[in-house]
């Protein structure tokens, strides 16, 4: 075993460990943060098979933005910060699935691919990947432009409840009878 | 004589332009009477009266500008039975990617079925001018419905396409429904709601055998499928199954009739007479030209089970009525024991038995329809149908009850009126048939036809004569005019078949021997 | 290197975007909301008028061997229909709008982006433009459906997040699906699909299963069904009736894309089944109006899926039957729209009780939208498409699935033949009452004025359904 292959499977239960205790955590924003240790694992994960951009990207967007933003949501909705008694569902149907899933995937893979040994394609490179997105792939890429913009228009639109407001009907005079 | 040109092209005769117009002046109609205001109701009511009356006119016409009657024809090539010929065809493209072509065509079997639509039709229409039951919607919008049945019957019986015979058999549901749910009795939604899906359960078993057919014939037209062997002995008898079953549940045969008796109560009366008249024989013309003609092979198979099924339902339709109570649940049951003798002929094959089918079936539209007529008027003037309460007809409205005696006596089969030609030559082409087992259907048809003829008999001694009761005694017992109007085309038409039943059977041996599948 | 361009063959996907754009600045710089609402219309009109115009052009962006935009006949049709079905929508909003019920501009521009996404289905080349297009369809609608300023928000916000979870599950799903059979056989583009040999057989085999059934999610087929009923309901009416239409088709359309290139006809066959006969049984027990037409359309995209089950020999019909029955969905719900008030739900059926006494018209119109989902004159349309879907499957020598949907027509009818006699009936009269019930029930029932963008959009749709029923040709010689 090399070095790359133990810190994957390092990194791999790392990322699965982490993984299971956000959704297990009855504590809203340790489930926050475990979210944060697992895509980093996977962060490294990208590291260690070559994709240096997705790995930076990984932790620049998901760690960065997103685990930031759901703290600040659980900030400033006053989400419950100690342990919250509707977080406590039973986890048995859901970890079966999952884990039925899981061996199914595994056990997918170990058959398809064996202990054929396939030669390392070339590392993912920043300069790979742009070749690839701005050569191949220009079409998704400029569409998901669009999708990006509704969702930005649409997630303001959805929290700003003032905007578009129609302006409130003059009261009425009350007729005394 | 070369019949090539019965299987390509559009021919656009006056003859044909006629076929078309059977169809397009009562969707006109139709179309015109319901977008009049409802300040116009009872205008609207005669308009649509006119179109049927149109349409009646042009129903006649076929058999005069047709032509009819090939006489000594010479047919080669790969086809060694004549085929279908009818006497006026008019065959157009309308969707090819689903092998539909819209295909009219009229020959001595339909055309005495398309004249007694058109008949019945302008007869309902007429009645519905001077009667439409109150607590129902406006009277033109079931005039206008009555007109698009008429529209989906005739489509039935013109169309020598497969799929276009599945999509008319389709048309008459929802319109039948309407009427039913609109205009019926107490129990109206849920005798509506039982007749439309039975009905649709027939419908989609009928798409799947003309699929089956379409699918491994590679055509649908009933020119070429007609007799001619083109399907394998399998095809066959799961396709006559299919197609056995879907016009089963619309003819009725027993034991898929129970939608029947609650639809023909539960009706107005224009209601139950189109659908008695009418829609019923959609089922045998369908099992005739559909189920006979594209798979003799199935029929064949079939017979014998067809035929134990009819005699059933004779006698079981005859044990029925023996014990109603109520009027038109009786003549509805008598028509399950009048549509077995049709059945019984069909199973025999032969073509005396499909020639007491075909005048049963017109038999049973002319008198059932009379029947239904009267009974809705006995129903109207006395408020009740039920027979505990009616009783002595004849001292208060004797010409009513006079009426009734002549139709139920029709209806039994009394010879020299209509309906004893088809009751007794289905018995009588089955004892042709040979053979023990077609000998008992024939006895057993027989002990049914008198079972027929006990219960009518008990009808008419406890209706017509008896000791009056309070009900019938209240009677008023003047006939309006549209009433009589309505009641005595039938009366005549029922004599005359009666007297001289080549009036329907006249053309129909040269069709019928190419049907199963013989030489002229 | 990168890849040659032909402007030409994008030029839908140009208006759509450019419909976006253009009513953000309409709204920004007039300001006005009948100004944003034409400009919106008028371009999606523009996107399917030049659909129609560029029809079948040679692919862009292409790599060896495949493209990524792929322009067709059926592509071009089903591009102008995503359009034609933007712009109804919008018709039917205008009251809400009017009414204040979100702001016209975004509005506006979530829908344009909506139809963007829409277009580009029509036109992928490949599993992951496919994809993006279905995210782009779909994301603007988990939006508009919260989108509530006046009335009971609670529900509305509920069926958005019901929404928005079950569609990032079947994202996932897909996109794992996706990456599998990438795995398997090394080919994204729809062309170069093809089934996996040896030791990557089963891989890909489970990797197309997962992609169908992410796929399904869109067409609300069961397992991934239980959203619609809820999202319908809850969602404004003219966001339901574009769910149910625009959203399905684009499903529709991916699904199509998939199984006509991969074999996925078990998977396939099995959700066919599972999908009609839940959604007739189902819809059975509604008792409103909006959950009906939910279950019902789930039911509808079973008979879609048994089409599907054949692979390439099926999608033909298929596509056809989704555009029947778009046409006739949407007059249903272009109906619904008009018999309720502005801005109010679809409401019980009870309430509608009578409508087509009422207002004869809208009834009349009702009627033909539930006889041809029935798949009965005169709804000719709905005949068509069952007959082309059950005749593919007989020819294909698939009859037992014809055999079931052919039986679950005759169960779906049970429930359109209630919907459509209730219309017409009167309350029932029972002993004496101080007030005659049919009076009072016109008195809590007036009929509302429709407003002329609803009855505009009902003529066109009606006019539609019409001539298709008689004429269906037409459409099938589009989509081949």
């Amino acid at each position: 075993m090399t070095i790359a292959d133990v810190l994957l499977l390092a990194l791999g239960a790392v990322a699965v460990g982490a993984g299971a205790l956000v959704v297990t955590s009855t504590h809203l924003v340790r489930s926050g943060l475990y979210l944060v240790i697992s895509l980093g694992a996977i962060a490294g994960l990208y590291l260690v098979l070559g994709a240096e951009l997705v790995a930076w990207v990984q932790i620049l967007v998901y760690v960065g933005a997103v685990v930031v933003l759901l703290l600040f949501a659980v900030m400033l909705t006053r989400a419950p910060i100690g342990p919250s008694p509707d977080l406590d569902r039973p986890i048995g149907p859901s970890a079966l699935i999952g884990a039925g899933v899981g061996l199914g995937l595994a056990a997918l893979f170990a058959d398809a691919f064996r202990w054929i040994e396939f030669p390392r394609g070339d590392p993912g490179t920043a300069e790979r990947v742009g070749e690839q997105i701005f050569g191949t792939w220009v079409l998704p890429f400029e569409v998901l432009s669009i999708l990006l913009l509704s969702a930005l228009v649409g997630a303001i639109v959805l929290s700003r409840p003032d905007i578009g407001r129609q302006p409130a009907p003059p009261a009425e005079e009350e007729v005394p009878v | 004589m070369n019949y090539d040109y019965l299987l390509t092209g559009p021919t656009w005769t006056t003859a044909s332009v006629l076929l078309l117009a059977l169809l397009v002046v009562p969707a006109l109609g139709a179309a015109v009477v319901a977008v009049l205001p409802a300040r116009r109701d009872r205008q609207a009511r005669i308009v649509a009266t006119g179109f049927a009356a149109v349409t009646f006119v042009l129903s006649l016409v076929p058999f005069f500008a047709g032509e009819r009657g090939q006489g000594w024809v010479a047919f080669g090539g790969p086809r060694d039975t004549a085929p279908l010929t009818p006497w006026v065809n008019l065959d157009l493209p309308w969707v090819p990617a689903l092998g539909l072509r819209f295909h009219l065509g009229i020959d001595g079997i339909s055309y005495p079925l398309v004249v007694l639509t058109g008949l019945l039709t302008l007869l309902c229409c007429a009645y519905t001018v001077r009667k439409v039951p109150k607590d129902g919607g406006p009277g033109r919008t079931l005039s206008a419905l009555l007109l698009i049945l008429e529209v989906g019957v005739l489509g039935t019986f013109l169309s020598l396409d497969l799929i276009l015979f599945f999509v008319f058999f389709e048309v008459v549901l929802l319109p039948m429904y309407a009427v039913i749910a609109g205009w019926g009795g107490s129990e109206r939604r849920a005798a509506a709601r039982k007749f439309v899906l039975y009905t649709l359960f027939g419908s989609v078993l009928l798409l799947l055998g003309v699929v089956l057919v379409v699918t491994k014939a590679g055509t649908g037209n009933l020119i070429a499928l007609t007799g001619a062997p083109g399907l394998t002995r399998t095809t066959q008898y799961v396709v006559f199954a299919l197609l056995a079953v879907a016009f089963a549940v619309k003819a009725p045969l027993w034991p898929l009739h129970t939608w029947l008796p609650d639809a023909h109560t539960e009706a107005p009366t224009v209601g139950s007479v189109i659908l008695a008249g009418v829609l019923l024989k959609m089922g045998t013309y369908g099992l005739i030209r559909v189920g006979v003609g594209v798979a003799p092979l199935g029929a064949e198979w079939a017979a014998p089970a067809l035929g134990i099924l009819a005699v059933i339902a004779i006698l079981a339709g005859s044990l029925i009525c023996l014990r109603q109570r109520e009027l038109k649940r009786l003549i509805a049951y008598s028509s399950v024991g009048h549509m077995g003798f049709v059945l019984l002929g069909i199973a025999t094959l032969t073509i005396t038995g499909l020639q007491a089918a075909l005048l049963g079936n017109v038999a049973h539209g002319l008198i059932t329809g009379l029947l239904f007529f009267l009974a809705g008027t006995i129903k109207d003037r006395a408020g009740t149908g039920s027979l505990d309460q009616l009783s002595g007809l004849r001292e208060t409205a004797p010409r009513l009850a006079g009426l009734f005696g002549f139709a139920a006596i029709a209806s039994l089969g009394l010879p020299g009126l209509a309906g004893f030609w088809g009751e007794a030559f289905a018995v009588v082409a089955a004892v042709r048939r040979g053979g023990p087992f077609w000998l008992t259907l024939a006895i057993l048809g027989a002990v049914g036809g008198a079972l027929t003829a006990a219960y009518f008999l008990r009808l008419l001694r406890r209706l017509t004569h008896g000791p009056t009761t309070p009900t019938v005694h209240a009677l008023r017992s003047s006939t309006a005019a549209v009433e009589w109007f309505a009641w005595t085309p039938l009366i005549l038409l029922t004599l005359a078949v009666g007297v001289i039943p080549a009036l329907v059977l006249a053309e129909t041996a040269l069709p019928l021997t190419t049907l199963l599948g013989g030489h002229p | 290197m990168s890849q040659s361009i032909d402007h030409f063959a994008l030029l839908p996907l140009y208006a759509a975007a450019g419909t976006a754009i253009l009513a953000f600045l309409a709204d920004l710089f007039v300001a006005k909301r009948a100004a944003t609402v034409a400009v919106t219309a008028l371009g999606a009109l523009a996107t399917a008028v030049l659909a129609l115009v560029v029809g079948p052009e040679a692919g862009t962006f292409c790599t060896t061997g495949a493209c990524s935009w792929v322009a067709t006949w059926p592509a071009a049709v089903t591009a102008a229909l995503f359009a034609a079905l933007t712009a109804g929508v919008l018709a039917l909003s205008v009251p809400a709008l009017r009414l204040g019920i979100a702001p016209a501009g975004e509005f506006c521009f979530l829908l344009a982006c909506s139809m963007t996404g829409g277009v580009v289905i029509a036109y992928a080349g490949d599993l992951i433009t496919l994809i993006v297009g279905l995210e782009t369809l779909t994301l603007p609608l988990y939006v508009l459906v919260g989108l509530r300023r006046s009335g009971p928000a609670g529900r509305a916000a509920a069926a958005s997040v019901t929404f928005f979870l079950i569609s990032i599950v079947s994202t996932a799903v897909t996109l794992l699906g996706a990456a599998l059979n990438y795995a398997a056989t090394g080919a994204v583009h729809l062309a170069l699909l093809h089934a996996a040999s040896g030791p990557f057989a089963p891989l890909a085999g489970v990797g197309v299963a997962l992609l169908v059934i992410g796929l399904a999610f869109k067409v609300a087929a069961v397992p991934l069904h239980a959203w619609a009923p809820a999202t319908y309901d809850g969602a404004p009416l003219p966001i339901a009736a574009y769910l149910s239409t625009a959203s399905k088709l684009g499903g529709v359309l991916a699904l199509a894309a998939v199984v006509s290139r991969v074999d996925a006809r078990a998977v396939t066959a099995v959700l066919a089944v599972l999908t009609m006969t839940i959604g007739n049984l189902v819809a059975l027990r509604q008792t409103r109006m909006v959950r009906l037409l939910a279950w019902s359309s789930i039911a509808q995209a079973g008979y879609v899926l048994a089409a599907l089950a054949l692979g390439a020999a099926g999608v033909p019909a298929a596509l056809a039957y989704a555009v029947l029955f778009m046409v006739l969905e949407f007059v249903a719900f272009t109906v619904v729209v008009a018999l309720r008030r502005p801005g109010a739900d679809g409401g019980a059926l009870l309430d509608h009780r009578g409508a087509g006494r009422r207002s004869p018209w809208l009834g009349a119109a009702l009627v033909l939208a539930l006889a041809g989902l029935a798949g009965l004159p005169p709804g000719l349309a709905g005949l068509f498409a069952k007959l082309s879907v059950v005749n593919v499957l007989v020819q294909q020598n698939w009859s037992w699935l014809a055999a079931v949907v052919v039986l679950n027509a005759v169960i779906a009818l049970a429930y359109y033949v209630r919907v459509a006699a209730s219309l017409y009936s009167l309350p029932p009269r029972i002993g004496r009452s101080v007030a005659d019930p049919v009076l009072v029930d016109a008195a809590l029932h007036p009929r509302l004025p429709v407003s002329r963008p609803v009855a505009a959009a009902l003529a066109v749709s009606v006019t539609v359904a019409v001539i298709l029923g008689f004429a269906p040709q037409l459409l099938f010689d589009a989509l081949t």
